[in-house]
């Protein structure tokens, strides 16, 4: 049975009335708390003009602990692992309760337009990061158009 | 209204959007509603006392900076604990009146000392901003990350000089008001000002057009804060605020922090009489009775050192059983717990789900879960009386038995019925604004008809 303290219904609220700029989040009809996300590439990265899809769920702890937060879209990023787990500190041992669900996609947004390949979770990512890091952001615009292309 | 569920946002399209602002530094970080009962830590920040202490069981840090935080370098907030009351009891007046649609009032129109600004827009890119400063402060913190987030725009002056300076050529002695706290001539206020502001508040009369204002000269005070404040006549509302804040202390220690329990070095019979002596319940599983343990010692530490107005231990207690039915602690292998009481009579099953549900959602219905409980208190009463076969005029003389020995059931929850009503301070986060609260219990019958949780006043969505 879920239950659904009013901070998240505020949340909720907040993110379909007052949405962030390049990022949608939507609560699933059976379970408010799963969210069907979506970011943009930011401009100026090679993800840009791809929309990824994520999906976030907060644990019956929320806000005492992070929200639970995996890439749909394959993506190729140092970062972000084959199943789509995120390496990102917010959403581990840097996770405060006076973050929200706002501010952990703004970070996940943050990390598409930084990839930081010294800190990595996929490692051969990573690799090819540092060894060609020209030719890695030719191979993550690649992916970007192959599979975070909207279908019209 | 949409039930109670408020946002800074609330004042984006209104005359003052910056009370946006005000609005977001009264309330808590964590919870994001208003603070209640705040406390101070030692980084400077402010959080709910419940809040912060549930945090810091899970992580020892300051949700805001990082920073290494215990639970004995909290200290009880009592000025912003009673900004944040009054300026609640303000906050729909407040924003009826400064609604954009209707014409400008009479106080709208005055010069405000608040630069006004009347650009949604801006709010709107503020509110972002406030997002990744909570993430640019935690930062600095951090192992290597992200790195640059955003810059922040340089930041907007607020306030204006006009008014400051006028009041320096004028050379008149000025002094605040400690009931309205604007700024006045100390004689205007010792003479008749004062009375004035008093049998007007008492009235609920707007204020009148107001003298010269300045922010500085604030110890020019009349008389000294504790003869004012012994000297109110309190109206209603009027200065109770500011009763509450002058007649408030920390705690004279008469009572013991309870500590943190080391449960690896502690045995099931050993956690039993911790519980034991403090007239909580025994039963259950080893974690059960560790959770019961941990929240009791949150909602005690929370209320007898970080409130202003302590409930007493069977408020307490009330406490530790509404939340433990709502967290299902023991529902799975138990049958001696509150719910299974209740719920061996069929009608009481029903209510009992459904209030434990509204409780989930955040549609608790205070008023009914007690007269719930009140059939059940009736039977403990009446059990614990044949057993003393004692004396029947004990019964009402609640206060005496929050102090007595072991028990080993919820005989000691038996709640007084001011208790219920005034637990200003109650740590029940969901319950805040209902407005069943505010009903006095005692002239309800005690009934657990199965429509008692249905009323539409307690549907927030
Ligand atoms: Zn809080
Ligand atoms: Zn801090
Ligand atoms: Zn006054």
């Amino acid at each position: 049975m879920a239950s659904l303290p009013k901070r998240i219904i505020k949340e909720t609220e907040r993110l379909i009335t007052d949405p962030v700029p390049g990022i949608t989040a939507e609560p699933h009809d059976d379970n408010l708390r799963y969210f069907e996300v979506t970011v943009e590439g930011p401009v100026g990265s090679p993800y840009e003009n791809g929309i990824f899809q994520l999906e976030l769920y907060l644990p019956d702890d929320y806000p005492m602990e992070a929200p639970k937060v995996r890439f749909l879209t394959k993506i190729y990023h140092p970062n972000i692992d084959r199943l789509g787990r995120i390496c990102l500190d917010v959403l581990k041992t840097n996770w405060s309760p006076a973050l929200q669900i706002r501010t952990v996609l703004l970070s996940i947004q943050a990390l598409l337009a930084s990839p930081n390949p010294n800190d990595p979770l996929a490692n051969d990512v990573a690799e090819d990061w540092i060894k060609d890091e020209e030719a890695a952001k030719q191979t993550a615009k690649k992916w970007s158009k192959l599979y975070a292309t909207p279908k019209q | 209204m949409n039930g109670s569920i408020t946002d800074p946002t609330d004042f984006r399209e209104t005359e003052l959007p910056l009370f946006s602002q005000l609005d977001s530094l009264l309330r808590c970080h964590i919870c994001k509603d208003f603070l209640k009962v705040p406390v101070l830590t030692p980084c400077g920040h402010t959080f709910c006392s419940i809040c912060i202490r549930e945090a810091i069981n899970k992580s020892a840090k300051c949700p805001l900076c990082l920073n290494e935080l215990r639970e004995s370098g909290l200290r009880g907030d009592f000025l912003t604990g009673e900004v944040v009351n009054c300026y609640q009891n303000l906050r729909q007046p407040l924003l009826e009146r400064i609604q954009k649609v209707e014409e400008p009032t009479v106080a709208g129109s005055e010069t405000s000392l608040i630069e006004i600004e009347s650009d949604g827009d801006r709010e709107r890119i503020s509110d972002i901003e406030e997002d990744f400063q909570i993430l640019a402060t935690n930062e600095r913190k951090r192992l290597p990350g992200i790195k640059k987030i955003t810059k922040r725009p340089a930041s907007r002056k607020g306030g204006s000089k006009s008014n400051i300076e006028s009041m320096f050529k004028s050379g008149v002695e000025m002094g605040e008001c400690p009931i309205c706290n604007e700024f006045f001539p100390v004689k205007t206020i010792e003479r008749t000002h004062m009375d004035e502001c008093l049998t007007r508040q008492a009235l609920g009369k707007p204020k009148p057009k107001r003298s010269v204002k300045t922010p500085f000269q604030t110890s020019n005070r009349p008389s000294s804060v504790d003869s004012i404040a012994s000297n109110l006549k309190y109206g209603e509302n009027g200065a109770q605020h500011l009763k509450n804040y002058l007649e408030s202390a920390v705690n004279d220690e008469k009572r013991l922090r309870l500590p943190k329990l080391d449960y690896n070095t502690l045995s099931l019979s050993q956690l039993k009489q911790k519980l034991g002596s403090l007239g909580l319940p025994s039963f259950g599983s080893k974690q059960s009775l560790m959770a019961r343990y941990n929240h009791y010692e949150m909602l005690w530490n929370s209320n007898f050192f970080d409130s202003s107005s302590p409930v007493n231990e069977n408020e307490l207690k009330r406490q530790l059983l509404s939340w433990e039915a709502s967290n299902n602690l023991n529902s799975n292998n138990n049958n001696n717990t509150i719910g299974k009481m209740i719920t061996k009579n069929k009608d009481g099953e029903r209510t009992y789900q459904k209030l434990l549900f509204d409780f989930k959602s955040d549609k608790f219905k205070r008023k009914s879960w007690i007269r719930l409980f009140r059939r059940m208190f009736q039977t403990l009463i009446k059990e614990a009386k044949s057993k003393m076969q004692d004396k029947a005029t004990e019964e009402r003389d609640s206060d005496k038995r929050s102090d007595a020995p072991v028990s080993e059931d919820y005989q000691t929850l038996i709640p007084q019925p001011e208790s219920n009503v005034a637990s200003s301070t109650a740590v029940l986060a969901l319950e805040d604004a209902q407005s069943a609260v505010k009903t006095p219990l005692d002239t309800e019958t005690p009934s657990i008809e199965s429509k008692s949780g249905q009323n539409p006043d307690m549907n927030i969505s």
